[in-house]
């Protein structure tokens, strides 16, 4: 009997304590992301890329948008750009206002300075087991690619604070870096100094070869940062999003007004209200949980009372018997109860702990894999 | 020990009643009381422990009068003054041996399980010899072992009363006879009384006086004693 009630409560009970911690964690992430300006698309896309960075956006936003909004001077804008992995975890580029934004605390180190910094969050220094100064390189997304952008070898200058948010699990650089890294920016490795010169091999004095020494990754060095310089104009250079934060609802409503019908092919969302699309999918879930809960808890009970009854009539005897001995019928009464409880509580209880236990372990893995949806 | 006069009970709802004139049983007694099924033995024994309640008369057992005493008050005198053997063992399964001979101190609060009364336990049952028995439950017992058991559960408050009903009943010939010795044998060691009903003329044999119900008027309201 305690078996049925806990695998007739458990369910019900570990469904809704799940939806309810995920419900929290998405909406207070969601409700902690005021607005965000991003390209045309998929309203739902870009509310998950800005608040978990698990997805590549198809179209960007230029950089120069973000220089537009956040000269805006009740406006709080930050950008956003999510196009790399670094060990699988998502590069998100920004500035350092996002750290202020997201109230994160630097557990060791400082935020990043220059391009080839980086800061991770507590669950990427954990896996990778990196501690400040040690280097990172970024994934190279297309091996087989001739054009030739090489992973970038990225310096940890700082490590983030456990959030238990997406935070955790991001490599965090520069606008620039990022721009680097997606081969917008480069760099130029002095093979002619005396140092680099036995890296050289000339065939002839029109062939120069470079053997396979010659280090397949850019690396940002104090010695060759000044080298580093972007082709083209940075107002065209991509990013992902913007996040905005308003100082009032008077202000947000009108730079909202600005994106209505634009025409350069950008939009204006508030992340809570994109995410409801998601999120009732998962309270129909809920609703359905809880009117499979009441039929089968409604035919639990019942069976629970059957069997209940039955076994009173079969004790019977045995409660008579104790009455002539001696006990009285308030005692015995007592004793069947009690029981009744023992097996209730024990179920229920065993249930509950079951639940918090799941919860505790599944939340974040339900979050991530609905937002990776 | 016991003195019943001008009794008088029905049961509701049923045109069944006894009704008992006078009846006696001196300390450390034997009465046997045999009769056709149904003529209301067992109610009888019921009335002395004073689980039912007269509609009329007195019953004084160890010199007090159960008639008028209230529930609680009939509780107490049952647990501490009558042993009781019931001709179905009447034992409760998920209980071991021990614990079924002191049941009457686990359910009861007036009564205090102290080591003394677990060391009878032990020495009961030895007497019994069932001490080879006291971690097994009763659905690993013969029928002997049962009401050994159940004989050991009716002593161990030290009772003034034993009442029994059909003690040898679910008993073969064999067990019976063991059964009996070892009873008597008890009882014998104390000044205790003993009212057993039973169609068993053996065990009718061996008690001091003998009440057949069926040689007294039965009136179509049950038996006039």
């Amino acid at each position: 009997m305690i078996l049925c009630l806990f695998l007739t409560a458990v369910l019900p009970i570990t469904v809704s304590r799940l939806l309810s911690s995920f419900e929290k964690g998405i909406y207070a992430r969601a409700a902690a992301t005021p607005a965000v300006i991003g390209a045309q698309g998929s309203r739902l896309d870009l509310a998950l890329q800005s608040l978990y960075f698990n997805r590549k956006l198809e179209n960007t936003v230029p950089y120069s948008e973000f220089k537009r909004v956040v000269a805006i001077p009740e406006i709080t804008a930050i950008p956003i750009h999510v196009h790399h992995t670094a060990r699988g975890y998502p590069i998100v580029a920004t500035n350092n206002d996002y750290f202020s934004f997201r109230s994160l605390r630097f557990m060791h180190g400082r935020p990043f300075g220059i391009i080839g910094e980086c800061v991770v969050g507590a669950s990427v220094a954990g896996a990778l087991q990196l501690k400040l100064g040690h280097s990172l390189l970024s994934d190279r997304p297309d091996l087989l690619g001739l054009a030739g952008d090489y992973p970038l070898k990225m310096t940890v200058v700082g490590i983030l604070a456990g959030r238990n948010s997406s935070d955790d699990g991001a490599v965090f650089v520069d606008l620039k870096t990022q721009w680097v890294i997606e081969g917008l920016g480069h760099g130029h490795q002095d093979l002619e100094s005396e140092e680099q010169a036995e890296n050289v091999k000339r065939e002839s004095d029109r062939i120069v070869a470079l053997p396979s020494k010659v280090v397949p990754y850019t690396e940002i060095t104090p010695e060759n940062l000044a080298s580093f310089h972007f082709h083209g104009s940075l107002d065209d250079f991509p990013i992902s999003a913007i996040i905005i934060e308003a100082q009032d609802v008077k202000q947000e409503t009108i730079l909202e007004a600005k994106y209505q019908n634009n025409q350069r092919g950008l939009q204006f969302i508030r992340p809570e209200e994109s995410l409801e699309t998601l999120l009732s999918t998962l309270f129909k879930v809920k609703r359905f949980v809880s009117v499979n809960t009441w039929l089968v808890g409604i035919s639990t009970a019942m069976l629970t009372g059957l069997v209940m009854l039955l076994s009173l009539k079969l004790r019977q005897g045995e409660m008579e018997t104790m009455f002539k001995i001696g006990c009285e019928r308030k005692a015995i009464a007592t004793i069947q109860i009690t029981e009744l409880g023992i097996i209730l509580a024990v179920g229920l209880g065993l249930a509950i702990a079951f639940a918090i236990l799941l919860d505790w372990f599944a939340t974040r893995g339900l979050e991530n894999w609905i937002a990776g949806q | 020990m016991i003195s019943i006069n001008d009794l008088y009970f029905k049961y509701p709802k049923s045109e069944f009643a006894i009704q008992v004139s006078q009846m006696s049983l001196a300390a450390g007694e034997r009465l046997a009381i045999v009769g056709p099924s149904g003529s209301g033995k067992t109610t009888l024994l019921s009335l002395i422990a004073g689980i039912e309640t007269a509609a009329s008369g007195t019953i004084n057992v160890c010199g007090r009068d159960v008639s008028s005493m209230n529930d609680f008050q009939r509780r107490r005198f049952r647990i501490s003054e009558i042993g009781f053997v019931f001709q179905r063992f009447e034992l409760v399964d998920y209980l071991n041996v021990r614990d079924n001979i002191a049941l009457p101190y686990l359910i009861n609060r007036s009564l205090n399980l102290t080591p003394q009364i677990r060391k009878e336990v032990v020495v009961l049952a030895e007497k019994m010899s069932i001490e080879d028995l006291l971690h097994r439950h009763p659905n690993k017992l013969s029928q002997g072992e049962k009401q050994r058991v159940a004989i050991c559960r009716a002593l161990i408050t030290s009772p003034q009363l034993i009442l029994a009903d059909e003690p040898t009943g679910n008993l073969d010939p064999a067990n019976k006879q063991i059964i009996l010795d070892l009873f008597f044998e008890q009882l014998a060691a104390t000044d205790r009384g003993l009212v057993v009903v039973t169609h068993d003329l053996t065990v009718a044999d061996q008690c001091d006086r003998v009440v057949d119900f069926s040689t007294f008027h039965v009136s179509k309201l049950g038996v006039t004693v």
